[in-house]
């Protein structure tokens, strides 16, 4: 197993390398001029030029490439160009703050999708299932910036219930404080976290409760489920140590790719949301022409992508003693 | 049968959802917000102020980036020497008094003492020639190097008096280059920390120093304590929050998580924010127009008929009135409230006949073939996206079919700036001065993008530059605008406006054409 983790992580360098010359070569292809962003409509063309010589940007392509790989080679991502901080220190700083989105948003997803999916499958065909269903059609359908708004008008503006915008503290940081007794800013945090996570969460459960009741009912209708009734096992023992557990591997599947996709950072939602994750900060390092952050985004969201898939084959064959990976 | 019973569930969701939502009746007044206007009122120390702004700013050092945004939050964090008041008039800040010599070439400035920068340190000449000797040096690629272009020299003539030494006199030097947007700088610190380190923790003498800046998230800032006018800030801090989305933005300000939205206010929403019982909208003219630019290298433009046509082709009143919906319609560059404005400029009437009339004048009998001219607008700023559709219709009515292309800003001022163009479309804000607004039609000037040239014109603004005599000045700016009339080199759309909501207890802060964050100093929270 270790061996097989270890040459899939082998194997993904050549990968990693050919993401770095596509996002090098996109981001230097796309028009505009990084000098112009940073300076402002006020500057001089002079004052352009040493700009971009000061940035390397007058050198030819190839060399620009062969610069940024021997960094990169070191592990130095580079420094942005408009933040004029190490590209490594932006995206920690805002790594985080995807990753708090996108854990809890998996973790309502699963909690709320796979108890509804199992319960959907049970009552087939009839109002529970019609409307779990329902719930789950709206929820893959829904766009994401519609849903966003949309909450953010039923239940910020009009109800005031929660925040509009803005991230609170890092959830994590809050304990050490509970601890003491002062559940503020744990409070605070988690009511500025629900919102954005309804909105991501809406497909995701609604995608994982129609795939747990598919993969339910196909696995219901096993001979060896047939065969565990015939044993007199009690329906509750079927359903959730023979059914459940066979239904839930392939789930598990699509659990690390649509967490490797939140890691990647929902644009749109921390748009919406001003939520200071790793989407926005693409978002506007792509408009700002800021290269080396653009570069080294893409390149950590395929490095983290790559994570959660090994990790995902990992379990899975854990889960699965049938699967033996050589 | 069961599909219909999935149906009629999806539908009841979906209704309630909606219904949730579509009950907007603008919010409730928030608890203990004063139901009528309170306009005056005693000011009270204490408080943070919440200004919501859509992207992050580019910069904290005022010597290399400029941008309207960036220039608001380095107001809070450093000082001029001198700083316009709302009629864009310079008044004393760091400087309590000035001189200029009978020539006009030399300015000296003499400081308050015990003006303090944030880290202590008293601010001093040195730290005045430091910062404006390395904005004026080409070398340093200063993006504000332009407007201390004149400078011939930065003398210390004791610590607190500083000597400003011209290349040739300079008439608007004080509202164009020493009011701002670059503050000063402490020297000390700034050279120990280099150009990147006070980039992220810069240290200026104004009323708020940066407390934290989390990138992509806010900037807070703290009152300076040692601020060197006794009794402000009032407020505690500000703190600058980062909302991208206009409509977010907007239900935050009226929920009270912020306190203040400063430009970027959906101009549809300001009928409604105007009868709003928790939000003060307050309007005022900006420093800026819209206005279209055209290259004069290519060969249908050199004519000025075709300029001319173009001009008569556009409707003014009906583009400010139902595009922009803000502003006014506009004929010249220098911006009403400006005394160098001159009312009587000829105006171009929206005529589609005239432009037809002058087209065929100048050749074009049935208008110009499609295909000769290209429109380039700006894609990603709403406003000029509709302005730049609405005004190649009009043009298309009146004879002049034009191809549009949109860009996004920074690659559309990128060909605009390399003579990449036919006709662009977008604004010029920053028009702190007669001199900033036309001198950019001056041969040669880095912002003459069009290559407009005349000679007679030239003259004119060199000797409205160097004349100190406020009458003779407007008497050239009046010739001016009208030779910038006749010639057509830009055809102007209107003036631009700036808007600003905020809670009623917000009290003291005033819009200016420019830099409106200078009023967060005397701003206060009554509750």
């Amino acid at each position: 197993m270790l061996l097989y983790a270890a040459r899939r992580l082998i194997l993904a360098v050549p990968i990693l390398l050919g993401v770095s010359v596509c996002s090098f070569l996109i981001i230097h292809l796309v028009p505009g001029n990084p000098a112009v962003f940073i300076l402002g409509e006020e500057a001089s063309p002079q004052a352009i030029q040493r700009l971009e010589e000061a940035l390397g940007l007058h050198r030819p392509l190839h060399l620009q490439y062969l610069s940024y790989l021997a960094r990169l080679l070191r592990g130095d991502l580079g420094d942005s160009f408009l933040h004029q901080r190490p590209v490594s220190t932006l995206l920690l700083d805002r790594f985080p703050a995807t990753v708090e989105l996108a854990v809890v948003t998996l973790i309502v997803a699963v909690l709320v999708a796979i108890p509804l999916g199992v319960l959907a499958a049970i009552r087939q065909y009839r109002v529970t299932d019609a409307f779990v269903m329902s719930m789950a059609t709206i929820g893959v359908s829904a766009p994401f910036f519609w849903l966003a708004v949309m909450l953010i008008i039923a239940f910020s503006y009009n109800l005031k219930w929660f925040p509009s915008a803005g991230r609170g503290e890092p959830l994590l940081l809050t304990l050490a404080p509970l601890l003491r007794g002062d559940g503020a800013a744990l409070w605070d945090s988690l009511r500025r976290l629900v919102l954005p996570v309804v909105s991501l969460a809406a497909y995701t459960a609604g995608f994982l409760a129609r795939m747990t009741r598919s993969q339910f009912l196909e696995v219901m209708h096993s001979d060896y489920v047939r065969t565990a009734r015939a044993k007199g096992l009690s329906e509750r023992v079927v359903l959730f140590r023979h059914v459940l557990r066979n239904a839930l591997l392939p789930i598990i599947t699509v659990l690390g790719l649509q967490l490797g996709t939140l890691l990647g950072g929902a644009v749109v939602t921390e748009t919406v949301f001003a939520w200071p994750g790793l989407g926005r900060l693409v978002v506007q390092s792509l408009k700002a022409r800021d290269y080396p952050t653009v570069q080294g985004a893409v390149l950590m969201t395929a490095v983290v992508f790559t994570l959660v898939n090994v990790l995902v084959d990992v379990v899975y064959a854990y889960v699965n003693p049938r699967i033996r990976y050589q | 049968m069961k599909m219909k019973r999935s149906l009629s569930v999806l539908l009841i969701c979906l209704l309630s959802l909606s219904i949730l939502a579509a009950c907007a009746g603008g919010g409730s007044p928030s608890p203990g917000a004063p139901g009528a206007e309170q306009p005056g009122g005693q000011p009270r120390s204490g408080g943070v102020l919440k200004v919501g702004i859509p992207s992050d700013v580019k910069g904290l050092d005022p010597r290399r980036v400029s941008g309207r945004a960036e220039e608001e939050v380095w107001s809070l964090m450093f000082s001029t020497l001198v700083r316009l008041n709302k009629n864009m008039e310079p008044e004393a800040n760091v400087a309590k008094k000035w001189t200029i010599s009978p020539d006009g070439t030399e300015y000296v400035f003499e400081l308050n003492r015990g003006v303090k920068f944030h880290n202590g340190d008293e601010l001093t000449a040195e730290d005045v020639k430091y910062t404006y000797d390395q904005v004026r040096d080409p070398k340093f690629g200063s993006s504000s190097q332009s407007l201390f272009n004149l400078v011939k020299d930065i003398q210390v003539v004791d610590p607190y008096t500083v000597k400003f030494i011209l290349k040739s006199p300079y008439a608007d030097f004080l509202t164009a280059s020493i009011a701002g947007p670059v503050g000063i700088v402490p020297k000390k610190y700034a050279e120990s920390v280099g150009l990147e380190g006070f980039n992220r923790a810069p240290v200026g003498s104004g009323p708020f120093k940066l407390a934290r800046h989390q990138l992509g998230d806010r900037l807070v800032f703290k009152a300076h304590a040692d601020y060197f006018k006794e009794g402000l800030p009032y407020l505690d801090g500000v703190e600058v929050v980062i909302i991208p989305e206009d409509s977010v933005r907007l239900i935050a300000l009226e929920n009270g998580e912020i306190d203040l939205i400063h430009r970027f206010l959906p101009v549809n929403e300001k009928p409604r924010l105007s009868n709003h019982p928790d939000l003060n909208l307050s309007t005022v003219s900006e420093a800026g127009v819209f206005n279209i630019v055209f290259n004069l290298d290519n060969p249908t433009l050199k004519d000025p008929l075709v300029r001319q046509a173009i001009s008569h082709a556009i409707d003014r009143d009906g583009i400010m009135a139902k595009v922009i919906r803000e502003g006014k319609p506009g004929h010249t560059a220098v911006i009403p409230d400006m005394w160098a404005y001159a009312p009587d400029t000829p105006r171009y009437n929206y005529s589609p006949d005239e432009a037809r009339r002058l087209l065929a004048k100048a050749g074009y009998a049935n208008g110009l073939p499609d295909g000769t001219l290209t429109l380039l607008g700006i894609s990603d700023i709403t406003q000029y996206k509709n302005l730049a559709t609405v005004v190649q219709q009009q043009l298309a009515e009146a004879g002049i079919p034009v191809k549009l292309t949109l860009k996004e800003w920074t690659v559309m001022f990128g060909e605009v700036q390399k003579g990449k163009f036919d006709i662009a479309l977008y604004g010029v804000g920053g028009l702190s001065s007669p001199d900033k607004a036309l001198y950019r039609f001056h041969t040669g000037d880095p912002n003459n993008h069009g290559h407009y040239s005349n000679k007679e014109l030239d003259s004119l603004l060199d000797k409205a530059r160097q004349s100190s005599d406020q009458a003779e000045r407007a008497r050239l700016y009046a010739q001016a605008q009208r030779i910038i009339h006749a010639d057509a080199p830009w055809a102007f759309i209107g003036y631009r406006e700036i808007s600003a909501a905020a809670r009623k207890n917000v009290r003291g802060y005033e819009l200016y054409p420019l830099l409106s964050w200078l009023s967060l100093e005397k701003t206060w929270k009554a509750n």
